[in-house]
């Protein structure tokens, strides 16, 4: 088992595993909603290993090509801070480890489901919530009003689906 | 030129599932649950 992070977690990083990362790219709904309240806000972070990375354009490779993952991998890697983690756990997870996240956006139902929160629980302080439910909880505004100074005024990127 | 996102959302296959996703990722992680 590895040490936990020096710092807690904080409610301004949020780690996103590999699945959520190609659903965004190749279905839309969901995890491109998630991903773009994330990618529009410069003071939100997304958290992500590069074996997080390199997972998401395997999958990406295997259900499309190598030249989308490739493109694909060139966008992302300007939207997310890298973390190291040791080998051998989950990557999503270890990810938000690393990163002091607050929250794994993730499909994996080990972590999602009900004995998967109570087993992570009991190692990190960490809310792991496929982007569905990421989306029906999570208020940026209420997150400013914990980090920030002076009123919320909304995502301050442009959307991707212009840049 | 670097794509943009727009751009690179079209090139996504047509009728991609989340199961589909979800398969290829936990095969390539070496889980077949």
């Amino acid at each position: 088992m590895t040490e936990q992070p020096a710092t807690g977690p904080d409610p301004r990083r949020i780690a996103v595993d590999a699945d959520v990362f190609v659903a965004d790219l190749l279905i839309d709904g969901d995890a491109r909603t998630a991903l773009d309240v994330l990618f529009g806000h410069s003071w939100l972070t997304v958290i992500a290993s590069d074996r997080v990375i390199a997972d998401a354009m395997a999958t990406i490779s295997d259900i499309a090509s190598e030249r989308l993952a490739a493109t694909w991998h060139d966008r992302v890697e300007e939207l997310h801070q890298t973390v190291d983690h040791p080998d051998g756990d989950h990557p999503g997870l270890a990810s938000a480890r690393a990163g002091s996240a607050a929250q794994l956006l993730s499909y994996d139902d080990r972590l999602t489901s009900a004995e998967g929160g109570t087993w992570i629980k009991g190692r990190v302080e960490l809310s792991v919530r496929s982007p569905k439910a990421f989306n029906l909880i999570f208020d940026p505004a209420t997150v400013w009003e914990m980090v920030g100074e002076g009123a919320y005024e909304g995502p301050d990127r442009p959307p991707r689906a212009t840049s | 030129m670097r794509m943009s996102w727009a751009e690179l959302f079209e090139q996504a296959p047509e009728d991609v599932t989340l199961d589909e996703v979800r398969a290829a990722l936990r095969a390539h992680r070496g889980r077949d649950d």
